[in-house]
């Protein structure tokens, strides 16, 4: 990465030592209170599910737990059978994520090197499915995986997660084989190779960042979703972690402890990536956007 | 009829195209010996409870029943998908009063199949509501019944000296005494259905009702205001009842109660379980029951738990006889006793309440009052939107963004324009 | 990929050194499209047509034309949605443009702890808007919440987050910027990042002012990503549906009923599709309406100037 450019007091090289302080503090200022309130939430999270049934219900409110637990813990695996929605929630990203992959790639490189015509067409279509509420698809969604016979199994979800997830990872990786240059391609196919060489053996490996933030990115965006598995699903056969996050609103309560234990869970995939794929969860959010 | 088979045929033909190139494991299955059912389910006990039914049943008859289970409010948003893509994969669905007006054409009528004096010895106003009051027809077949009692914390009530209020007054005069220190003398609900549910109570008690003998709109009547406004106060000017209340549904309003936050509700049968649980309640021992409030007159709602007949099941007969079993006295039987469900059979309620001990006995009692005396909203064509606007006037008024006759006005005009459009006049 | 393969054995006598045809972009594309197609452009189609019928289960769909929609346009509760969806989308995205750029800029530097608060930043917009709904909705509970439980330390008042019509409305305000301001914030961080070093340098020497280079140099040319950053959250805000339905399920009295939500209610309590299929293809099409406006008038402005 390139020196980074300060607007404030980093770039008057000069007059840096007398605006030190008071530029500085303030960023910290800033920066503190941002991470302040991105992670109280958070915490606050984590504090009730660390909680016993009886504290959480407490009244006045004991900011600190009076006594850490992990009852909403063991109750989310034993009373819940958590386990069959964290495996079907891992089933359904990590298939989606791979079955994405195979058709985008191939789809972005033809839209971004091969003269078609129609190709605003479909980038057209791209942007609109990426706009679709999911509300409006949900009852006839139903109806074409009821006619498959494919309600409520895993592969439902997979596609119609797969369709859902393929405009964005398109649009991702086309800004990455853009940056590839052609003359690298040419020189293969040059030497013999075919369409289908060169974009395994040459171009993919040129775009593996960006395959990498996509695939985080898509693997989250499926992880995290609840309206479809919602619609898709019923019973445990099929059911995601988020629909079982719902399972913890029943007639006669809910039961936030257990479910506060469930959110933190469903957060650790995104703690995972976040701390040993940062690289490449910010290249997935923001290459588009800054390549305009 | 000719518009909704083109339709069918439009998405059976243009879905099976898609599906086509995917070469479909699915395969009809014409094995009349087994069947399929979406079932409710709620608590940990519910599942045993199935699974033992299913199994007598399938001893008895040699039929199979494969069976998913959803808790209440996912249940009913399945139901609503699978109907509306006309959906074969279940035969049998697990419904309810309140929804059943937008069943009447999908659910396949049940009448044939229940003789007059088999439909006798259920409760009059559960079979009443369940019927299409156009053609009569029976749209579900009711499995236990839904009403609520009186809860109220019988130890702190005694510290204090005071007794369960009867009437609307006492209600107020008991929950002033009772709120303080973080406590609530009430919990009612505030959002969407349940709203809807202790607003209809209160408007019944109140001595109005939701329809004139036309059938167009009387809810805003002066009872209907009167009704509004005490709901509306109990949070807003005596502050008896949590303020978070206006969002509550029956859950959060039932963990108001069984965390000891709150000292009185009016709550479901299952409660009485629930709340007696140690592992779900901190208030077990410590909690009687008592009649629903009164003003005019004592009525609140008699809703029930049905099963119903999927049209377009291809499996009718079996399908029937599983519906019968799980609506005959053995398996009522075995639902109360293992979750306290009030039967829908007169006869075994007869039975249980006489056979029950101590506050049991007396609970049932109460129960058994409310349902004699039950009502529920009519089942008019379009009704279920009419909940829809109600659910929002409601919570409009109890978070005092309209008054109650404001509100209750403007609903009542565009419900008569929705029931209208539904055909509930033709 | 038969075909593929055999497009590649005739083509390989290098008719062209560059065999970039269109044939051979569908076939490349094609696998893509016609999941897409059959998956998201079939149903999407499907209940398109339906929106001009009535459609629920009553057992007749009659064809009413654009009925659903004159009934929606016209009625209260849609444009209860729509000044909701309206207040929703353009509050919550001006704060989290605004806020994460004055952010962005002040946490752009070599600070100690940047690495950290960066990684803390990517967390909220990468978890489940379902656990962020629930959290919060028990964030702002009255009496066990942590908000007001705050306040009362400070012998402030309660606030009724979730049960005032306008502060319920805040509060998923509050939910929907705490996700997405730190998107918003890596997006400028990333925009600020590739900015070209020249301008701003040849200001310094100017003499200008830390507040005038961000203003004349700085903000013109991170016009693009902002851009970027709007057309993404307005996609977003006129999807948002999990995050409000856990919160308030568009209450009370419909005060934070957002387009998506009423529809879904309409779908699922009122059990009318027909009128829940118009309010979403409305919410589309004004979210594609706003977008014209975004891209088109921006456009028209330079080609009027450039005659």
């Amino acid at each position: 990465m390139t020196e980074a450019v300060i607007v404030g007091a980093r770039s008057m090289p000069k007059r840096r030592r007398r605006r030190f302080t008071a530029a500085i503090a303030g960023q910290y200022l800033a920066l503190v209170v941002t991470v302040a309130l991105t992670v109280f939430p958070l915490v606050w999270l984590f504090l009730t599910s660390i909680r016993s049934s009886a504290d959480i219900f407490s009244v006045p409110v004991h900011i600190i737990p009076e006594t850490a637990t992990l009852t909403q813990y063991v109750a989310v695996f034993a009373q819940y059978d958590t386990m069959g929605y964290v495996w079907n929630t891992v089933i359904v990203s990590v298939a989606t994520v791979v079955l994405v992959h195979l058709l985008a790639i191939p789809c972005a490189y033809a839209l971004s090197r091969f003269r078609m015509p129609g190709a605003m067409l479909i980038f057209g279509l791209l942007l609109i499915m990426r706009m679709i509420p999911v509300i409006a698809l949900a009852i006839p969604l139903f109806a074409v995986f009821a006619a498959m016979g494919l309600l409520d199994t895993v592969w439902a979800l997979i596609l119609s997660h797969t369709a859902a997830k393929l405009p964005v990872a398109i649009w991702l990786l086309l800004g990455f084989i853009q940056d590839v240059p052609k003359e690298i391609e040419e020189a293969a196919q040059s030497d013999g190779a075919g369409t289908v060489r060169t974009l395994v053996q040459i171009v993919a490996p040129l775009i593996a960042p960006g395959i990498g933030a996509s695939a985080v990115i898509t693997f989250l965006f499926t992880w995290n979703d609840l309206l479809l598995a919602l619609t898709l699903t019923s019973s445990k056969a099929a059911q995601t972690l988020p629909v079982g996050l719902t399972n913890f609103v029943s007639q006669y309560g809910i039961d936030w402890g257990a479910m506060s234990a469930a959110g933190v869970l469903m957060v650790i995939p995104t703690l995972v990536f976040v701390w040993f794929a940062q690289g490449l969860l910010v290249k997935g959010l923001t290459t588009g956007a800054v390549r305009g | 009829m000719s518009g909704t088979l083109s339709r069918r045929k439009f998405l059976a033909a243009s879905a099976a195209v898609t599906a086509g190139s995917l070469a479909a494991p699915w395969v009809a299955r014409a094995d009349a010996k087994e069947i399929t059912a979406l079932l409710i389910t709620g608590g940990p006990l519910y599942p045993k409870y199935w699974e033992k039914i299913v199994q007598d049943f399938t001893a008895k008859t040699g039929i199979k029943v494969r069976y998913d289970l959803l808790e209440f409010t996912p249940l009913t948003a399945k139901v609503v998908t699978l109907s509306a893509a006309r959906s074969s994969q279940y035969d049998v669905y697990s419904t309810h009063t309140a929804q059943i007006d937008s069943y009447f054409n999908h659910f396949a009528p049940l009448n044939s199949y229940f003789s007059d004096s088999e439909l006798a010895d259920f409760y009059p106003v559960a079979v009443k509501y369940l019927r299409d009051p156009k053609t009569g027809n029976l749209a579900a077949i009711p499995r236990n019944m839904d009403a609520r009692v009186q809860y109220y914390r019988s130890d702190i009530y005694q510290e204090k000296g005071l007794k369960p209020a009867e009437t609307w007054e006492e209600l107020v005069d008991v929950g002033l005494k009772l709120t303080g220190n973080g406590h609530y003398g009430l919990v009612v609900p505030g959002q969407g259905d349940p709203a809807q549910r202790t607003f209809s109570d209160l408007l019944w008690q109140a001595g109005g009702d939701w329809v004139d003998q036309a059938n167009k709109p009387a809810f805003n009547s002066e009872a209907g205001i009167k009704a509004l406004t005490f709901y509306r106060d109990l949070i807003q000017k005596h502050k008896i009842v949590p303020p978070d209340a206006v969002g509550y549904q029956w859950n959060e309003n039932s963990t108001e109660f069984s965390s000891g936050t709150v000292y009185a509700t009016f709550d479901w049968p299952g409660a009485f379980a629930a709340l007696s649980n140690p592992e779900t309640s901190r208030v077990v021992g410590k909690w009687s029951t008592a009649p629903y409030v009164r003003d005019k007159a004592a009525i609140s709602c008699a809703i029930s738990h049905a099963m119903a007949l999927n049209g377009q099941s291809g499996r009718k007969e079996p399908a029937v006889e599983f519906i019968k079993y799980t609506v005959s006295k053995d398996a009522q039987r075995l639902q109360f006793d293992q979750f306290t469900n009030f039967p829908s059979s007169q006869s075994l309620a007869k039975e249980v309440i006489a056979a029950a001990k101590g506050p049991q006995a007396t609970w049932l009692q109460q129960l058994e009052t409310t349902i004699a005396n039950g009502k529920e909203w009519p089942k008019l064509a379009g009704f279920s939107k009419v909940c829809t606007l109600m659910f929002s006037a409601i919570e409009q008024a109890l978070s005092d963004q309209a008054s109650p006759a404001d509100s209750l006005n403007q609903a009542a005009t565009e419900a008569e324009d929705i029931m209208r459009r539904a055909g509930a006049y033709d | 990929m038969a075909p593929v393969a055999q497009t590649r054995v005739s083509g390989r006598r290098r008719r062209s050194p560059l065999p970039y045809t269109w044939q051979r972009g569908y076939l490349l594309a094609s696998p893509a499209l016609l999941v897409m197609l059959a998956i998201l452009i079939y149903p999407l189609g499907y209940s398109f047509i339906m929106s001009f019928f009535r459609w629920d289960l009553s057992g007749s769909a009659p064809f009413i034309g654009a009925g659903n929609y004159t009934d929606e346009l016209l009625g209260r509760q849609f444009n209860q949605a729509l000044r909701n969806q309206t207040i929703f989308s353009v509050v919550s995205i001006t704060i989290e443009v605004v806020a994460g750029m004055a952010i962005a800029v002040l946490v752009n530097g070599k600070l100690r702890g940047m690495r950290l608060a960066r990684t803390l930043l990517l967390v909220p917009p990468m978890i489940a808007p379902a656990v962020v709904g629930l959290n919060f909705r028990w964030l702002f509970n009255t009496q066990y919440g942590l908000v007001d439980a705050l306040l009362r330390i400070f012998n402030l008042p309660d606030i009724p987050w979730l049960t005032h019509p306008a502060w319920a409305l805040v509060s998923v305000i509050v939910a929907d910027v705490w996700q997405n301001t730190p998107l918003m914030v890596l997006l400028f961080l990333a925009g600020l990042q590739s900015l070209p070093q020249e301008p701003l340098e040849a200001a310094t020497v100017d003499g200008a002012t830390p507040w005038q280079r961000f203003w004349h140099i700085v903000l013109p040319l991170m016009r693009p990503v902002i851009m970027i950053a709007l057309m993404l959250r307005i996609i977003d805000t006129f999807r948002t549906f999990d995050v409000v339905w856990l919160m308030t399920q568009g209450g009370p009295g419909g005060a934070t009923n957002l387009l998506t939500v009423y529809s879904y209610l309409l779908a699922f309590q009122a059990v009318d599709f027909g009128h829940a299929a118009a309010v979403s293809y409305i919410a589309l099409g004004m979210s594609l309406f706003v977008l014209g406006l975004l891209y088109g008038v921006p456009w028209l402005i330079a080609k009027r100037r450039a005659i």
